[in-house]
């Protein structure tokens, strides 16, 4: 599963800071603090200028003054008030639309999508993206036209005129349509899960013969190689993603519908470090030229090597096997690199081995054919020897105090590569509920929702309907691309800033490229820029990143969602509604409602 | 502020400005206003004379320019002081898709009213507004007079002290008006005070105790309807049952003080108190009217107390 | 009055809409069922005409169409958000979402020819190429070809049509059968019932990979002729030629199997249909039509004109060279006097330098000729014309040739037939056989042996197959090596007598054989000093002898003498004997032809 920022335990995420990241929580604070002097000092300043410095800064007193004091009468019962409205106004509106447009969705996918060798991956990767977008789409709809309807038909003067505070109108609002959007979620999830289900059975049919043929029928673009295991019982083998069991009843063989299809498994990651072709400890590993970092390389036949360490390992992290005794079960994805074919019909061979951190204690290397980019299941049992051909026992003797083990790969041929990420090993504690873990992924979308919900609000207090769903898509937009921004932001990314973006397209100049003479005009350009870029700065650090609010990927690749993640975005979620409430209030407090 | 005085305005200005700053209109220039309690008070002008923005400011829909206007001894934007008021506004600016009901629940949750009194309320303003037989019907479906009467009973759902009409008579049917001047008077019976502006004066007059009247934005005349509206040297009499030796005597006393007699013939009544009179009885016996002289009854003039007979204008 | 100019206008304005009506009338007719392609002056005539309805394209599909449909008019930014994606994916490694992104394109751009091109491409070549299994990477290779497919299937009417299929063919050639692994490629290509479909059996030859290859290229040469289609920037020269490429790609892949009898009949296929290539009218870049395999007639024409100009006036050609002489400086004159042999550098350069200067080109000959018999003046400037036409037919001719290396394609074709070859190459392959799969080394030495004098012969019947623009060179030091292998396993060594010698010496060109031809150099000592003499002397002649190949002299012979004088570049490279040794790789049917890279 591709992890490309670890997921942090929740008090670190929340409150630890270092010199790359702040804790979520003081970021919040210092967004708020930040915009708060920020408004204070140009409400200040625009006061001024139309009133004189004394009303101005009465004005100021006046605002907050009242906001401090309000904040003490916001009533639950008033923003249910407003959120029944909310609701009934919704309901009566285009809400159902969406669940039809999402059935015909569902129902043409097939059109759309071709059978594929990993039809689970691409069914869930359909579904999630569909609903989040519909989903987003008409919470956005629902939600950013009711104020400005309100101030257009002038309705708000009725509510206004009653000792409702800002505070309510905007919470309760909030509240509504996340409680509308929750139930369209709930219908839509559920027709998802339903459709995938239904999409990915199928069956093959096994020829009806003595012996028992080579291969099952094709179905849904695929068929399967019959083999018999030790115990008697035939198996469809693994393909596409999934497996079947077949029974022979009598003359004939019933093939038991996809097995392993969907599935969440728990996995416990560690810690990755290389070793590089000398033995020494490094950071990374080898680059062998990928645009994409995510991995670095060890080269075969060398002392390169991938280690890593996992924290707690006891009795419970072994499963049983039944009469087998009880097993390690790491498993681990490869990603090959050949620098030169060799013999195409062998795979890569590489060697695993446990190790006691701290120690040279190591068990025998056991050889495996690298199979690229699958996961590859290595589970050690209890008993095992070590590199002296001495017996050890794997909890006892390779498990440090502390509950630690290392975990060392090499690969064997030489001027061959294996590539490594921190992700690409676990151990497989076990499997969750896929249903559950369906469940999850929709909570994420949900947190998604209440964001797109409390902006479109906030904008809409001020903003007439249309101008207020340009300035959430924006933002949404915005919020998909905030890599891209803030890459933009640190000159990470080529090309400049965005002044000098907009003299590079029409002189079509590649990104890479400098200008030839360094006269004033780009200096000036790039001073322009410098100030750009700082805003741009300020407002990716204020944007959602909802590219890390999807957990589809999850889903996608059959692994369980964590709780801790999905408590960091709950969090999340939350601190926007509040962010956004509180300035929603400030917006909707202070304008005049009558034209 | 004195505690009778329930609204005050000091030097209230307004100035519409348009989206860069400049001035649009002055809608409103330094109104000095007092308001006390337990009157009915009217605001006067023509259309565009600053009365709906005088209502606005005083409600907090808008901000003022200048000045400051307070309510109920709080500043005019204060939310607080909105627990106290009720308004109806000039046209029906409520939820179609609620019903009277719901409404009246919606506005009650507003005002934090506990479930009980609430349905109690409700249950009492539908029938006192007379919406009984269509509370369950959804806003949009009702007539002009309706809403009207829902209007009013939002506005009165948390028993405020102050009232706001804006026009509350303004396209409503003689029966319609009536009904509401009567409730005005009501309301100012039961102690509470009515503040509303319009511009229909016959209405004004009849159920006001003091008038403004405003002009491009500035108070013209401000005072008790009775004092503005009293013709100083001209004496009037009603008298029931004088024969024409009576009148002719009359007539003598008058010419010898050195009055001169104006006019002395038989009072109207009001149009109105003859459309009202016909329709209940109409109402109470449907068909058509034979003639008219049998059936008409005089009106009820009991000297100088309730109603003041209209002056012909 | 007002009541008449009111009317007057009303007249006016019905008249002016009754035009515009009429004028709408015309230009709106359909396409109907009787008029297919609408009236003479409509605009749905100018659409068929022009290729612009989608509908004259190519497929319709449905989901096409509702897809760019709910793209509400933003369909730009909807494919450049996808392409976007795409570029993520590839570069992320996520096959899955890459193939379904791209699915989503097809949709919303059918008609852009590039952006099936470049896809296929993406995913046939580098996508597939990540793989570590040589059947994932198949699979991929083959998920390219079918969406080039796709993209035909869309695009059957489209003026760009062409290149599609030209790359479909290229694909289901170059890709499958010139893979490092393209054995078990082809194998693949022929078990895969899903490509081929119920239309060509298991088993059938048309499942080999070159046949199907052959095949698209003859559509899209179909395409072209038949259809009128656009060749776009193709070079005509490779476009025509590929189909008997292909052929003889196949030819040579089914002997590598064995399957000799067959390989035989489809060289004869291939000869057929190379001469058919050099018999069809390609476009020069200049806009010239030529003929590849005429090259012998028009260097005839050019010398009748030749011989017809200087019969005008006979002599004075010799007379304007003597007279340019005796103009020369003294040492030139003097260096030019001596023989080759005897000038040192000096003169050689000074020899060189004269023998540009006396260099007598055409239009001095006319110029002259007509100061001297005027009345001769119109016919030799239109023998000249003539003669100046056709000598740069004869230089077109001969590099396009060069680059399609047309000579020794025919030649290939036309040996290979015999059965000599034939022979020589069943030899080979047995002897691989023995020595590979029946681990009997003896025996494969002596088929190594006799197939290598089956060879010789070859090589002396058709010496110009030794031409380092061609493969043969390089394909018999494939057997050679293997024969060494063999020889190694019995603890041997290449024989002095071996006769394929000079075949190890020009093609050697990973220096795999340098020991051994050190080695013999020191045995040969003496012998290898007097054959250097001899063939410095040969070297005089046609250079493009093989003997002229043998010793990589240093010395270049003076080429001028060889070609009546021209203004005009020398013949380029391929004329000289190759002291760069590098024969071209052997994967490129094409050598150095910057048009066919994609």
């Amino acid at each position: 599963m591709i992890q490309e920022e670890p997921l942090l335990p929740f008090k670190t995420w929340l409150l630890e800071w270092d010199a790359d990241r702040w804790g979520a929580f003081w970021h919040f604070l210092l967004v708020m603090v930040v915009l708060a002097m920020l408004s204070l000092v140009i409400g200040l300043i625009i006061g001024t200028i139309l009133h004189g410095p004394v009303k101005a800064g009465e004005r100021a007193y006046r605002v907050v003054a009242n906001a401090f004091r309000e904040l003490f009468h916001i009533s639950p019962r008033r923003i249910w008030a407003i959120a029944r409205v909310a609701m009934q106004e919704a309901l009566r509106r285009r809400v159902l639309v969406a669940v039809a447009v999402f059935v015909l969705l569902l129902l043409f996918a097939g059109w759309f999508l071709k059978t594929d060798r990993e039809p689970a991956k691409l069914y869930f990767s359909f579904v999630l993206t569909a609903t989040s977008f519909l989903g987003l789409f008409i919470a956005l709809l629902l939600s950013v036209f009711s104020l400005p309807n309100d101030f257009k038909t002038k309705t708000i003067y009725t509510v206004v005129t009653k000792p409702v505070r800002a505070g309510d109108i905007i919470l309760g609002r909030i509240l509504g349509f996340t409680l509308v959007g929750s139930l369209l979620l709930l219908v839509m999830g559920g027709a998802s899960y339903l459709f995938v289900s239904r999409a990915l059975t199928h069956t093959h049919t096994v020829a009806a013969q003595k012996e028992l043929p080579e291969r099952t029928s094709r179905s849904d673009g695929h068929s399967h190689k019959l083999e018999v295991r030790d115990d008697g019982q035939i198996i469809a083998m693994y393909e596409h993603g999934h497996e079947h069991s077949v029974e022979k009843r009598g003359d004939r063989y019933m093939v038991s519908p996809p097995e392993g299809m969907i599935r969440a498994r728990v996995p416990l990651y560690g810690e990755l470090k290389f070793l590089n072709r000398q033995g020494v400890e490094v950071e990374k590993g080898v680059s062998v030229g990928k645009e994409w970092g995510y991995r670095s390389f060890i080269e075969g036949g060398t002392q390169a090597a991938a280690v890593w360490t996992f924290d707690g390992i006891n009795e419970d992290t072994l499963i049983d096997e039944g009469e087998d005794g009880r097993y390690l079960p790491i498993e681990i994805v490869v990603r090959v690199f050949r620098t030169w074919k060799a013999d195409i019909n062998t795979p890569v061979q590489g060697i695993i081995q446990l190790k006691r951190p701290g120690s040279d204690l190591k068990t025998e290397p056991e050889f495996f054919f690298a199979d690229d980019n699958t996961i590859d299941l290595k589970y050690f049992p209890e008993s095992l020897t070590d590199t002296n051909n001495q017996p050890v026992d794997l909890l006892e003797d390779l498990v440090s105090e502390d509950g630690q083990l290392e975990v060392v790969v090499q690969c064997l041929d030489r001027a061959q590569y294996f590539g490594f990420a921190r992700g690409d090993c676990y151990i497989h504690l076990r499997d969750a509920s896929p249903f559950w873990n369906f469940v999850k992924a929709y909570i994420s979308i949900w947190v998604q929702m209440v964001v797109v919900i409390a902006i479109a609000v906030t904008g809409s207090t001020v903003l007439s309907g249309p101008i207020a769903m340009l300035f959430t898509v924006s933002f949404i937009l915005l919020g998909f691309q905030r890599d891209f921004l803030m890459g933009v932001a640190t000159d990470k990314v080529e090309g400049g800033g965005p002044i000098e973006a907009l003299v590079r397209i029409p002189t079509h100049m590649n990104l890479i490229s400098d200008f030839k003479d360094q006269h004033f005009g780009i200096k000036l350009m790039r001073l322009v820029d410098d100030g750009l870029q700082a805003l741009m700065q300020v407002l990716a650090s204020v944007l959602p990143d909802f590219g890390n609010l999807s957990t589809a990927d999850y889903v996608a690749y059959g692994f369980d969602i964590p709780w801790n993640q999905v408590l960091q975005q709950l969090f999340l979620g939350g601190a926007y509604v509040i962010g956004l409430a509180i300035v929603g209030y400030f917006l909707l407090r202070n304008r005049e409602v009558a034209k | 502020m004195a505690d009778n005085v329930v609204v005050e305005t000091r030097a209230l200005s307004k100035v519409y400005r348009d989206f860069w700053g400049r001035q649009k209109v002055r809608a409103l220039k330094a109104l000095d206003l007092e308001i006390y309690r337990g009157e009915v008070f009217g605001l006067l002008g023509p259309n565009g004379s600053g009365k709906t923005t005088t209502i606005k400011l005083l409600l907090g829909l808008l901000f003022p320019t200048d000045g400051e206007a307070l309510v109920l001894g709080k500043p005019a934007t204060d939310v607080e002081k909105n627990e106290r008021i009720g308004y109806l506004p000039e046209e029906s600016y409520l939820y179609r898709f609620l019903n009277a009901e719901e409404t009246l629940d919606f506005y009650g949750r507003l005002f934090d009213i506990p479930p009980e009194v609430r349905r109690e309320r409700i249950d009492k303003l539908i029938k006192q507004v007379k919406l009984d037989a269509a509370r369950k019907r959804q806003l949009r479906e009702y007539s002009k007079g309706m809403t009207r009467r829902i209007g009013l009973a939002q506005a009165l759902i948390n028993e405020p002290d102050l009232i706001l009409l804006d026009e509350p008579t303004s396209g409503l049917d003689p029966i319609g008006t009536r009904e509401m001047k009567d409730w005005i008077l009501e309301l100012r019976d039961q102690g509470k005070t009515v503040v509303m502006c319009s511009h229909l004066l016959a209405d004004v007059q009849d159920v006001c105790d003091r008038i403004a009247i405003l002009h491009q934005g500035e108070l013209k005349e401000l005072g008790r309807v009775e004092d503005l509206l009293k013709v100083e040297d001209v004496t009037q009499v009603s008298a029931r049952g004088l024969s024409a030796e009576c009148q002719n005597e009359i007539r003598d006393v008058i010419a010898r003080h050195n009055g001169e007699l104006l006019s002395m013939d038989n009072p109207t009544t009001t149009l109105e108190e003859l459309f009202l009179s016909i329709v209940r009885d109409s109402e109470a016996r449907p068909g058509r009217r034979v003639v008219r002289e049998e059936e008409a009854t005089p009106p009820e003039n009991s000297g100088e107390s309730t109603e003041p007979p209209s002056t012909a204008s | 009055m007002n009541k008449q100019s009111s009317f007057i206008r009303k007249v006016v304005y019905a008249g002016i809409l009754i035009c515009l009506l009429i004028a709408l009338a015309v230009l709106g007719l359909p396409a109907t069922y009787s008029n297919p392609r609408g009236g003479t002056y409509s605009l749905a005539r100018m659409k068929v005409d022009n290729q612009l309805a989608q509908s004259n394209l190519g497929e319709i599909d449905p989901a096409s169409e509702t897809m760019k449909l709910a793209t509400l008019g933003l369909r730009g930014v909807a494919v450049n958000l996808l392409w976007n994606k795409a570029d993520e994916y590839k570069k992320k490694e996520d096959w899955t979402n890459l193939t379904a992104t791209l699915e989503q394109l097809a949709r919303l751009q059918p008609n852009f020819i590039t952006f099936w091109k470049y896809q296929s491409w993406n995913v046939s070549y580098n996508v597939s190429v990540q793989f570590d299994d040589y059947r994932d990477r198949y699979y991929y290779v083959r998920e390219g070809i079918e969406f080039l497919k796709q993209g035909v299937a869309k695009n059957k009417e489209n003026r760009e049509i062409p290149q599609l299929l030209w790359d479909l063919g290229w694909f289901i050639g170059q890709k499958i059968g010139r893979a490092d692994e393209y054995v078990q490629y082809r194998e693949l290509f022929k078990n895969d019932d899903e490509f081929h479909g119920d239309d060509v059996p298991a088993g059938a030859d048309e499942r080999d990979n070159w046949l199907v290859s052959k095949m698209e290229y003859l559509n899209a040469i179909s395409a072209v002729r038949d259809r009128k289609k656009s060749i776009g920037k193709k070079s005509e020269k490779i476009f025509y030629s590929s189909p008997a490429k292909s052929q003889m790609s196949y030819a040579e892949a089914i002997e590598e199997e064995g399957q000799f009898a067959k390989g035989q009949a489809a060289w004869r296929v291939a000869a057929d249909e190379w001469s058919d290539f050099g018999d069809l009218e390609i476009e020069h870049s200049t806009g010239r039509m030529l003929r590849l395999g005429h090259e012998e007639e028009v260097a005839e024409r050019v010398e009748q004109l030749e011989d017809q100009l200087a019969d005008l006036s006979p002599g004075l050609r010799e007379k304007l060279v003597e007279e340019k002489r005796e103009a020369l400086p003294e040492e030139q004159q003097a260096a030019l006097a001596k023989s080759m042999e005897e000038r040192n550098a000096e003169e050689v350069q000074l020899a060189y330098q004269a023998e540009q200067a006396i260099e007598v080109n055409d239009k001095e000959f006319v110029d002259r000729l007509a100061k001297e018999k005027p009345e001769l003046r119109k016919e030799a400037g239109i023998l000249a014309r003539q003669l100046v036409e056709e000598r740069t037919n004869l230089i077109y001719t001969r590099r396009y040739k060069s680059d399609a290396n047309y000579d020794y394609w025919a030649l290939r074709a036309e040996f290979e037939q015999t059965d000599t070859a034939v022979e020589a190459r069943r030899k080979m392959f047995e002897a691989k056989q023995a020595f590979a799969d029946r681990q009997a080394p003896e025996l494969a030495k002596q088929l190594y042996e006799e197939g290598f004098d089956k060879w010789r012969e070859v090589l002396e019947t058709y010496p110009d197959l030794l031409d380092p623009d061609g493969v043969t060179g390089d394909d018999i030091l494939v057997f050679v090596v293997d024969y060494r292998k063999v020889l190694d396993s019995l603890g041997e060594e290449i024989p002095d007598d071996f006769v394929l010698w000079d075949v190890i010496e020009n093609f050697d060109a990973e220096g795999e054989f340098e020991e051994e031809l050190r080695h013999r150099m020191e045995t040969m000592g003496t012998s290898t000093a007097d054959e250097a003499s001899a063939s410095e002397e040969a070297a005089e002649e046609q250079p493009a002898e093989e003997s002229a190949a043998e010793e990589s002299s240093d010395e270049q012979p003076a080429e001028p003498e060889e070609t009546p004088a021209e203004a005009e570049e020398q013949p380029s490279e391929p004329e000289q004997p190759a002291p760069e040794e590098n024969p071209k790789a052997p994967s490129d049917e094409e050598s150095a032809d910057p048009e066919t890279s994609a």
